[in-house]
């Protein structure tokens, strides 16, 4: 159940992992620009921000069930 | 301006000695007091020393840079590379601070020889960190000397400048050892990230959110919004090589794993994997985009890595111009001071206690840590006298190199089934296989397009698993001492009292 669990938050940094460097392969155009910032910017901010909250969750709910 | 700036730095100043004279009421002579803070460091203490420590001279200075030049194609991995440390830091820490605690390790050295009973690992492990460290403290109190140049019109010379910061920096230092420069980190990391959302914010307002496309378009600069950028630097092999790069080397550069040994528990490294990411979206990109929107302002600017000081003498009232020079100098102090520490302990722990004089006692440890960190200072303010022209080309030197054993280190952490062959043979190839690609003697195209030490550690790791296959493993004995220490590692994180096995083993050193 413990290795599952381990899987599983593996699994989801895994794919915040890629979500965050995978667009980079296709990002040659600035527009549509969001306060004057390139999207693939915000884009960028909103995967670190996820990162964030998934840490907070990790810390909650992996660390404290162990 | 300058005395407004003179002023403002007075009482910096003040609070920096202030918590320095504090910090040397309360540190006694002995080197774990010293080099470690006595393993005292809270929650909020041990996030502010890591994050100002890592934030260094590039945060403030090269950042803007970077974005000034090559666009916002740094925000591809790093902000990101810079947040997944703090996840690393809550699954590394707890490791390196048992294994610390337990065995009374000061230096990155002392965990490597320790765990692969083998000095040569520890030898290659300092001879490479003071190889590459020393350069790179240069590189901080050159950026402070210019920075401070520019911030008084000239009044204090570059050589002036550089001599002053650098005296400040060791005197608090010097005395206070780890738990000043720990508290004045956390001082600072507020600082550094008060002093650069404030300039976004203000630039923000000068240019106009909807102006850039059309200021940039003007100047025929509209590729600094791109990947890979108008000079092409920011491939995607180059991007998440550098967003890597900040993850590990967070935690591998000398002066930030030994951190990992003075938390007061392993619970402050909990909110590691928050706080990181929340302070590097603000630090890292509002560096970045006031160095692009820099260019609608200011299109002309020669002295590029200058741009952030620069602009907010141009743009800003001088008390809040001297307030981000100030964070400016904060991000540089914070560095230097902890890498000065870290090749102190180095010199003191790993080749003076070792080697040299073994039945020294804490308190002839202690001098020589503070004599050694005078001695490297002078050294790291010899080089700044006269800027190189590789400024450049000695920082990517320096941060890639130290990661050389990275592998070798992580194997120690996490691989139970690592040899002392394995170990000393990856320490071999991973230091060999590093500077050859750095130095261009080993063909760039071992690297396939990403940064040399991606290619090195790849090598160094497959190195490791190879020949840690063919050879004798440690005893089952000093293995568990180790891997049953960590087995609870999830365990401690809900209980406040640590295990009874983390009674100091000293017989070890």
């Amino acid at each position: 159940m413990k290795k599952l669990k381990e899987i599983h938050w593996f699994l989801l940094f895994l794919v915040i992992f890629l979500l965050a460097y995978i667009p980079g392969f296709g990002w040659r155009t600035y527009e549509p620009l969001l306060i004057g910032v390139p999207f693939w910017v915000w884009y960028t901010i909103v995967i670190t921000v996820i990162l964030s909250i998934t840490g907070r969750l990790f810390v909650h709910f992996f660390w404290k069930d162990s | 301006m300058v005395q407004i700036f003179i002023g403002m730095s007075i009482v910096f100043l003040i609070i920096v000695f202030g918590l320095g004279y504090i910090a040397f009421k309360r540190t006694e002579a002995t080197p774990q007091e010293y080099f470690s803070g006595g393993g005292t460091l809270g929650t909020i203490v041990l996030f502010g020393t890591m994050f100002a420590t890592i934030q260094s001279a590039f945060a403030l200075l090269g950042l803007p840079q970077s974005g000034y030049i090559d666009g916002y194609g740094m925000l591809l991995g790093l902000p990101f590379g810079c947040a997944f440390l703090g996840i690393a830091i809550g699954f590394l820490g707890p490791r390196v601070w048992k294994a610390g605690r337990k065995f009374n390790f000061i230096t990155v050295s002392d965990f490597l020889s320790h765990r692969f009973q083998s000095n040569t690992v520890g030898i290659i492990y300092w001879i490479s960190a003071l190889g590459f460290l020393a350069p790179f403290i240069g590189l901080q109190i050159i950026g402070g000397g210019i920075t401070i140049q520019i911030a008084t019109g000239g009044a204090v010379t570059y050589i002036q400048a550089m001599w002053i910061m650098l005296a400040i920096i060791v005197l608090y230092t010097l005395f206070g050892g780890l738990r000043a420069v720990a508290w004045n980190d956390t001082i600072q990391a507020f600082i550094m990230i008060t002093a650069v959302v404030t300039a976004l914010i203000l630039i923000l307002r000068t240019v106009g959110f909807s102006n850039v496309e059309t200021e940039l378009s003007k100047l025929n600069s509209l590729e600094l919004l791109t990947m890979p950028g108008p000079n092409g630097v920011w491939t995607f092999k180059y991007a998440i090589s550098y967003g890597l790069l900040c993850t590990v080397g967070g935690l591998i550069w000398p002066q930030a794993f030994t951190r990992l040994y003075m938390s007061k528990d392993t619970n402050a490294f909990k909110a590691q994997a928050v706080w990181f990411p929340i302070a590097c979206i603000l630090l890292l990109f509002s560096a970045v985009t006031i160095g692009v929107f820099a260019v609608t302002i200011l299109p002309d600017i020669e002295n590029t890595n200058q741009v952030l000081p620069i602009l907010a003498m141009h743009l800003f009232n001088p008390y809040i111009a001297s307030f981000v020079l100030i964070g400016v100098i904060s991000a540089l102090m914070s560095t230097s001071s902890s890498q000065l520490l870290a090749v102190s302990a180095i010199f003191t722990q790993d080749i003076y206690k070792k080697h040299i004089n073994p039945n020294a006692s804490h308190a002839n440890q202690t001098l020589v840590g503070r004599i050694s960190l005078v001695v490297f200072a002078l050294i790291a303010g010899i080089i700044a006298m006269n800027p190189p022209s590789l400024v450049v080309w000695i920082g990517t030197f320096s941060i890639q190199g130290i990661l050389a054993l990275l592998p070798v280190i992580l194997c120690g952490l996490f691989w139970k089934e690592t040899t002392k062959a394995g170990a000393v043979a990856g320490s071999f190839v991973g230091l060999f296989v590093m500077v050859g690609l750095l130095a261009n003697i080993l063909p760039s195209s071992l690297t396939f397009g990403f940064m040399p030490w991606v290619s090195s550690n790849i090598i160094t790791l497959l190195t490791v698993i190879i020949v840690s296959k063919f050879t004798n493993s440690f005893s089952e004995d000093h293995i568990q001492s180790y891997f049953k220490l960590w087995k609870r590692d999830e365990e401690q994180y809900t209980n406040k009292s640590q295990p009874q096995d983390l009674v100091s083993d000293s017989s070890v050193k």
